[in-house]
Order: C-alpha cells, then sequence, then structure tokens
C-alpha cells in the first residue's frame, strides 16, 4: 500500500477562537496589542453594530500591527491570519480550514453567535491546537460554544469576573463547566503564545535585499 | 469632536460626568431621563450614550428598546453606566444594543478610556 505522504494532506492550522460582546472591543484592542502573530489562525467574534465594522477591524489592525480581516465567505484559515466575523450573518468554519458566512436567525439574541461559529467547528487532526477563549459580555452566547470545543479536546479560556465589564457569558460557560482557565487579558494572551507558539516575523521586502 | 450623550436622573452625577468629558474635549448633551434621551435621539444625536439604567419614569433598558423600536440606534454606541456589577433580567435580549458597560462607581480614566473606544469607532 503507497503510504500517505504527510504534505499531500492539506492540513489544518491551529485554530483560535475569541467570541466577545459588551465590553470586548476595549479587552480585544488591549489583547490584540500585545499579541505576536501566532502560529494559529484567528477567528474573532464580537457582537458589533453593523456599521462599525470596518473601523473595528481597522482599529485592531493597528494595534496588532498586522493585518486583520473583516472574514468573507470562504477566506482560508491559516497561520498567523486574524479575522474579525462580520455583523448579520452568521460565521461557522469549514473542516476547520475555511470561513463560510450564512445569513440566518438571531441566535441567543445577535447574529453572528458566538455558539453557532464555536459548534462549527470539528475535532483537530494531524496534532493541529484548538482553543476557544470567551470574554466579557452580556447574556449567554458562547457559553455553549465553549462546551462543545471543551468535548473536542480543546483547551477553553473565560476572562476572569474582575477584569470584565460584564461577568455575564464567561459565568455560564464557568457553570457548564467547561472552561480550563479564568484569566486577566494579559494572562490570556501569555497563555494563547505558549499553547499556540510564534510565527517568526517575515522579513520585511526592503530588508531581503540586503539578507540576500 | 466627540459627541456624548450622558443619560441619567441624578444631577451631581451629570454634572461631574459632563464636566470631565467636556475637560476631555467632548461635545456633551445632557438628558435626565429617558425622555429627553428620546427627543434628542430624534433630533438626529449621533454619537456615543452614556446611559443610566435605574431611572424613574423609562429605565435605562426600557428607553433603549424605546430607541430600537423607533431605529434610533443606528448611528450610536450605547454603554451603560449603572451601580448594579450584573444586568439584570431586564436587560435580556440586549446584547446587541449595548455596546459597553461600565460599573458605578468609576473614575475618570475609566470612563474617558471608554468613552474613547467607543468614539474611536465611530465616524468621524
Amino acid at each position: 500500500m503507497k503510504p500517505v505522504v504527510q504534505a499531500d494532506v492539506p492540513s489544518a492550522p491551529n485554530l483560535i477562537i475569541i467570541g466577545g460582546s459588551t465590553g470586548g472591543t476595549r479587552v480585544l484592542s488591549a489583547m490584540l496589542g500585545m499579541l505576536p502573530r501566532l502560529r494559529a489562525a484567528v477567528l474573532i467574534v464580537q457582537h458589533l453594530p453593523k456599521f462599525i465594522n470596518n473601523s473595528f477591524a481597522a482599529s485592531l489592525c493597528r494595534e496588532a500591527r498586522t493585518e486583520v480581516r473583516l472574514a468573507q465567505d470562504g477566506d482560508r484559515l491559516e497561520d498567523g491570519s486574524i479575522y474579525v466575523a462580520p455583523s448579520d450573518v452568521h460565521c461557522t468554519v469549514v473542516r476547520n480550514r475555511l470561513i463560510a458566512l450564512h445569513p440566518g436567525p438571531k441566535v441567543n439574541y445577535v447574529c453572528p453567535a458566538i455558539d453557532v461559529t464555536m459548534q462549527s467547528v470539528c475535532a483537530p487532526r494531524y496534532g493541529a491546537r484548538l482553543i476557544g477563549v470567551l470574554l466579557t459580555g452580556m447574556g449567554r452566547d458562547g457559553a455553549a460554544g465553549m462546551a462543545h470545543l471543551k468535548k473536542l479536546g480543546a483547551l477553553t479560556i473565560a476572562q476572569d469576573e474582575a477584569s470584565c465589564a460584564v461577568y455575564g457569558m464567561p459565568a455560564e460557560a464557568v457553570q457548564l463547566g467547561c472552561i480550563d482557565y479564568q484569566l486577566p487579558p494579559e494572562r490570556i494572551v501569555q497563555l494563547l503564545i505558549r499553547e499556540a507558539g510564534v510565527l517568526a516575523r517575515p522579513i520585511p521586502a526592503e530588508n531581503q535585499a540586503v539578507n540576500n | 469632536m466627540k459627541k456624548v450623550l450622558v443619560v441619567d436622573d441624578e444631577e451631581p452625577v451629570l454634572k461631574a460626568v459632563a464636566l470631565a468629558l467636556r475637560h476631555h474635549g467632548c461635545d456633551v448633551v445632557l438628558a435626565p431621563n429617558g425622555n429627553r434621551c428620546l427627543e434628542e435621539m430624534r433630533k438626529g444625536f449621533a454619537g456615543v450614550v452614556l446611559m443610566d439604567i435605574m431611572m424613574p419614569g423609562l429605565s435605562g433598558w426600557q428607553t433603549i428598546r424605546a430607541l430600537a423600536r423607533e431605529n434610533l440606534l443606528q448611528n450610536v454606541l450605547v454603554c451603560m453606566l449603572t451601580a448594579r456589577a450584573t444586568p439584570g433580567p431586564e436587560s435580556e435580549g440586549m446584547e446587541e444594543f449595548v455596546f459597553d458597560y461600565l460599573p458605578k462607581p468609576f473614575d475618570f480614566p475609566t470612563l474617558i478610556h471608554c468613552v474613547d473606544n467607543a468614539a474611536g469607532f465611530l465616524p468621524s
């Protein structure tokens, strides 16, 4: 039998899904300001009014000093990529590799719902890491999603009560017993770096000639 | 200039918040109750709304529901200012309308950070 060559199998990247709601934009700005380019794809589902989608992604871009894109249907999840789910459509992942956007009714009173995104994730293969993060927010969106990720073997992190603007969504997830760590944002960043690893920064184009 | 509408029935809170925000360079409009907030929004206010929850007459949540019914939340980001550390049952279903949440008592740097963060996403 011909052996399966690893390189022939398109592998899914390490995947980090971050859900946030009320007060989450302040936390995400702070976190992305501390975050290096991770050896993981990061998908952010933050409840937002549609009219600030672009300015929110642009603001995270400035903080992260790397590209943060508003997710589009068919976008590929790759190491180092950071996507923000757009408003008014649900955002799912296909085989942990591609983004799919779907119009649909609100779930947990919101669209996109963090639960919908997290519950679309499948068990990681070939050793890929899976991490769920649930930040400050009213209501219970994301709790069931975190429980789903936990069942798949993910590392699950909730923002701790002291640092939350509203300890609603993280508290619901904690009550489901599916949270590994409750941490403030700076320690969440440290844990993401430890678990996912960091990508070497690409050599800026203007320096490549010198190095060659 | 950042535009902020402060809705609170407690006059000392209104005055203190207005003083801090004007000192920070904001254009501040004050509303001592939910109905005045509705009037300002019907006049076309666009900016950041700082909303108390526990007010006589329309509560903060009732005011937001009324604003949503009239489709008046298209150009604003709402931050709740409240003595409650966590929202009560009246807040159910408000997730999509509430951008941020600032429990009282708050310090002014936190207030300014909250307003600057929200205003930073709004069209200038």
